[in-house]
């Protein structure tokens, strides 16, 4: 039940037995405000938990490997409890009430159950082949029960087996599988939009900022990991764009924005600083680049910028300004970094962190001016609080004096006076319609 | 439909494990056995538990047993280094022959599969200059830690130089899946032997090395029946081998083409279980002379062990008993308690005795 037709109920009750209204009103007061149906998070949470733990447990439990327990109740156990666990799952869902809930922790303790007995059925037959694949197929196996039940849960079971595939598969075998993140992002990604999933969208982005660096580290180097994480970052902040507005502002586009803000800052960040500036604006590829040092180099970036060409064409043809001024900051960063790499000018690193500076400077500056003038107080904590880094950061590498330092200090903690007296000047009417202390 | 998806997703996971379960148990059953020599080590496994990591011969295969396409991997590339690294997981075959008691030796390892004959399936792990290390899924054995640790102190222990033995059977695929393990009987240790160590003068720090004199190569039967060795004499029941490591081939051993004197029944020597057989290697004899070179460059040249400069020295040397072949063997005494098949010793250095 949502808080403010909870607080109606409970009143409407006191009301009626003060005797301000008679019985009928109450009624009539509540059923304008009915219950919403929710999902019965608190069960679903614990039991798909429990579920969890539960599977782990078992394979630990099985992994002690008693010489006692003979190789046909091993496997009369493996096969069993998977069977059963799905068996149990399909069941509880064709019952009513919260027991469907349970089927899904059930399911997910059967996917739990498969997994562990990949590894188990290799224990007992002292099976030592390449590991990774135990984890592809469980991944696969969670993949296809999460499209068959339409859930959730087994889709976060597979984005976390499935990445974990992808990395054993590059730091312990050394062999980049590009296809572990394009399985994701399709295969989960998918699901991800059909159910509208904030979660699952946020799991989903952030094993492809995992298995696209790691893959792009593998065919490159520092440099190809960078520009991978920018172009992925920026495309992020473009396909927000192309959402409709609701999208845009729920959920799931604010996952979209904070996983995009969040790469696109720390590669900003990153390259304000000179000696890194100068190692990953470095253009150097292996003499026998294969096409995936390419694609993270140039297609990558190209498609991140093509995700900008719809809110380019709208801001050319309607004058519209739906994109927000300061994240035009973004595709040109990609522009930017890529033509002083090209033209090898990564020596001259002051034009990068010059820029990039700025860049940070800007966003921050944007953000703290919006919080303030629309009443938005978490984009004025976040720009305060880029600010403060930007210049703490500077504080150890720029000003070599303390008199500058000090300024340095002056300015930023005027600069966070003057914007708490302009929210409180903005907000003073509103505040003062509220009935809160002028 | 809903639930038929379900229904068939959960079989499909069933399916799955049957499969891994039943292809193996199918092999257990059908499949042709063959042992495989091995030195076990003792990792442990998050989802498997403890076990027991196995190396055997067959894993690392020199470049003079590569075939066919894996002749070209040794030659010159641009990047040396990357196309090396893009060879991991490439699938090879490992052709094999069985001696008399059924343990494996690699006639050639290939990235053609055989057309029929008994062979390996195997994955290539790495590739150097000179060889290539390949894996065939039986290097593990899971069992319960206790048993893992025992297995590891034996090794060290009470088992010292003997071979555990991997019981695998393998199908006309070349899959190989393990059936059994155990150890052999006889066991091989080695004793380098130095001079007495003389006082360190007082200005320096450090002793200078001291060169070994010789070895002293120790058979003993760890089995419950009597043995039967041959001890041809000067240890010339033993074989010197020099491990190429890093490209460069060093050390080899002067007298590695000679066919081993022929034994006489004088040779054979009875050991009980438990009793063992101590045989002293001299490296000042010429039996035991090595062909050395300072680097590729400059020429070879006989030396005695004795003489090789053990601080500047890393080959790596093995000694190996070698029985007495079939057609001697008739020709001796207890030819029925004979053993058959040839035993290496650890690897060790001149430097620092024992390595692996």
């Amino acid at each position: 039940m949502s808080k403010p037709s909870h607080w109606i109920h409970s009143e409407s009750s006191r009301w009626v037995r003060e005797q301000i209204i008679t019985d009928a009103q109450a009624a009539r007061i509540c059923s304008l405000y009915p219950t919403p149906t929710t999902v019965p998070w608190g069960l679903l949470l614990f039991t798909g938990f429990g579920a969890v733990v539960l599977g782990l447990g078992v394979i630990l439990l099985l992994a002690y490997n008693w010489d006692e327990l003979p190789k046909i109740a091993k496997l009369g156990l493996v096969f069993g409890s998977v069977a059963a666990a799905h068996g149990g799952a399909l069941h509880l869902r064709r019952l009513d009430g919260w027991r469907p809930i349970l089927g899904e922790a059930v399911a997910l303790l059967g996917t739990m159950f498969f997994g562990a007995g990949i590894w188990l059925v290799a224990q007992i037959y002292n099976i030592d082949e390449h590991y990774p694949n135990g984890f592809l197929f469980w991944g696969l196996g969670a993949l296809a029960m999460a499209w068959a039940m339409d859930s959730i849960p087994q889709a976060l079971v597979s984005v976390v087996v499935l990445t974990i595939w992808g990395c054993t598969e590059i730091f312990a075998f050394h062999s980049a599988i590009d296809g572990s993140w394009l399985l994701i992002a399709i295969g989960v990604g998918a699901l991800a939009w059909r159910k509208h999933s904030s979660l699952l969208l946020a799991t989903v982005l952030a094993s492809l900022y995992i298995l696209i660096l790691s893959n792009a580290g593998y065919w490159s180097n520092e440099s190809g990991v960078f520009f991978s994480a920018l172009a992925f970052s920026v495309g992020l902040l473009g396909t927000r764009h192309l959402l409709d507005v609701p999208m845009r502002n729920a959920g799931f586009g604010r996952v979209i924005a904070f996983f995009g803000f969040t790469g696109f800052l720390i590669c900003a960040f990153i390259l304000t600083f000179e000696n890194t500036a100068e190692h990953l604006l470095k253009w150097s590829l292996p003499e026998d680049a294969a096409a995936w040092v390419w694609f993270y180099r140039w297609v990558l970036p190209v498609a991140a910028l093509a995700n900008w060409c719809l809110p380019l064409l709208r801001l050319f043809r309607e004058k519209s300004t739906a994109v927000p001024r300061e994240e035009w900051l973004c595709p040109i960063a990609i522009f930017y970094s890529l033509g002083l790499s090209l033209a090898g000018l990564s020596s001259e690193h002051e034009l990068a962190t010059l820029a990039f500076n700025l860049i940070v400077l800007a966003l921050a500056t944007a953000w703290m001016v919006r919080g303030c003038r629309d009443g938005q107080r978490r984009d004025m904590i976040i720009g305060s609080l880029i600010l403060t880094t930007l210049v703490f950061a500077r504080y150890f590498d720029l000003f070599d004096n303390l008199a500058a330092r000090g300024a340095a200090f002056l300015l930023l903690g005027a600069i966070l006076f003057a914007e708490g007296f302009y929210y409180r000047r903005l907000r003073k009417p509103e505040i003062a319609n509220e009935g809160g202390a002028s | 439909m809903r639930t038929r998806w379900i229904i068939a997703v959960a079989a499909a996971q069933v399916a799955l494990l049957l499969f891994m379960a039943g292809e193996r148990e199918w092999v257990l059953h059908t499949g042709r056995t063959v042992i495989l020599r091995t030195v076990p080590l003792d990792p442990d496994d998050p989802m498997r538990g403890a076990y027991v990591r196995l190396t055997h011969e067959l894993n690392r295969v020199p470049k003079a047993q590569c075939h066919d396409g894996l002749v070209s991997w040794f030659a010159p590339h641009e990047s040396t280094w990357r196309f090396q690294r893009s060879l991991r997981d490439q699938r090879v075959y490992a052709t094999l022959r069985l001696n008399e008691t059924n343990v494996a030796e690699l006639v050639f390892l290939s990235n053609q599969k055989p057309a029929s004959g008994l062979f390996l399936r195997g994955r290539v792990e790495s590739v150097d200059d000179d060889s290539v290390q390949v894996r065939y899924g039986v290097e593990a054995l899971f069992m319960a830690k206790q048993n893992a640790q025992k297995l590891d102190t034996e090794r060290f222990g009470s088992k010292a130089g003997v071979p555990l033995d991997l019981d695998v059977r393998v199908d006309p695929r070349g899959l190989a899946v393990t059936r059994a393990h155990h150890w052999e009987s006889l066991g091989l240790t080695v004793a380098i032997d130095r001079p007495a160590p003389t006082t360190t003068p007082q200005n320096q720090l450090a002793r200078p090395p001291r060169a070994p004199t010789g070895a002293t190569l120790t058979l003993k039967n760890h089995g419950t029946t009597p043995i039967a060795i041959v001890n041809r004499p000067g240890g010339r029941s033993f074989r010197l081998i020099s491990e190429t490591r890093w490209g460069f081939a060093n050390d080899l051993w002067a007298h590695e083409t000679e066919p081993l004197p022929e034994p006489t029944p004088a040779d054979v020597i009875i050991l009980q279980p438990g009793e063992n057989q101590k045989v002293s290697i001299d490296f000042s004899a010429a039996a035991w002379t090595v062909l050395h070179r300072i680097n590729e460059e400059n020429p070879v040249k006989p030396v005695l062990l004795a003489q090789l400069d053990p601080s500047g020295n890393t080959t790596l040397f093995r000694f190996e008993y070698v029985p007495p072949s079939p057609i001697e063997r008739a020709k001796l005494p207890h030819a029925d308690l004979i053993s058959t098949t040839p035993l290496k010793s650890r690897a060790f250095n001149l430097w620092s005795g024992g390595v692996d």
